[in-house]
């Protein structure tokens, strides 16, 4: 299922998710020319945030994703409180949600590396395009060294128009 | 006749298994590095140029289409392994 970021940002804004937007969805807002099939959202661990998060992707039915079905997995307050980082499908396409990054680093710790972006009739945030280096260097796949490539010619590229 | 360093082998052969450790794992990163700076010359700047033209909006619309196409052309593609395989 393509997976359109104008469906799934406006619902988690509206519920007052603190999120950022990482990974691929976030390298494309950046200019990158790479497809990507799911959207990565670093969420804040605060137990409020936890409860509009759980509150926010229920109407969609989040389910791990490649898991068999008929798993006892429900989605709510104790089960993310439980976890960390979920795999998921939901009825708006594949999420997959961060509690920390490679790296160990959190909302907190990431939410000053991020910028406000205004699109899809909402304002959020996304991390910023030399953290977003950061942390896909930092997570070391040998999948992503085409994609760092492309992020730092995106970074040089985007210097070059700034001056 | 060559007369070796004093006591090297000897007093400092303890040494060596980690710095071989140290010097395998500065290469790999090197290599990593390198890695990298080799594809940075593969990527088209021209596509890079086009897309930071756009707003944030304008690119993901430009990017659920093309991950519209991929997705149809994976639907014929199993249609077509389908149809192959029934024959």
């Amino acid at each position: 299922m393509a997976v359109d970021l104008a469906q799934i940002i406006p619902p988690l804004v509206r519920a007052k998710v603190n999120f950022i937007l990482i990974g691929g969805m976030a390298a494309i807002l950046h200019g990158s020319a790479r497809v990507t099939f799911d959207v990565d959202l670093l969420y804040s661990r605060t137990h409020e945030n936890i409860e509009r998060l759980a509150a926010a992707l229920a109407p969609y039915r989040p389910y791990l994703r490649d898991a068999p079905p008929n798993l006892p997995f429900s989605w709510d307050v104790k089960t993310i409180r439980g976890g960390l980082n979920f795999t998921l499908t939901t009825g708006l396409g594949d999420v997959d949600l961060f509690g920390e990054v490679a790296g160990g680093e959190t909302y907190q710790d990431l939410v000053t590396h991020s910028f406000d972006v205004e699109a899809f009739g909402v304002r959020f945030r996304c991390i910023d395009l030399a953290t977003l280096i950061r942390i896909k260097e930092a997570a070391g796949r040998v999948k992503d060294r085409e994609a760092v490539a492309e992020l730092r010619v995106l970074l040089e590229e985007t210097k070059k128009k700034q001056v | 006749m060559l007369r070796k360093p004093f006591g090297l082998e000897r007093m400092h052969a303890w040494l060596l298994p980690p710095l071989c450790v140290i010097l395998i794992r500065m290469k790999s990163v090197a290599t990593k590095v390198d890695a990298i700076g080799d594809h940075m010359g593969d990527v088209d700047r021209t596509l890079l140029r086009e897309n930071l033209k756009l707003t944030f909006e304008q690119r993901a619309q430009k990017h659920l289409r093309a991950l519209q196409m991929v997705e149809e052309l994976r639907r014929s593609g199993k249609k077509l392994r389908q149809k192959s395989d029934g024959r």
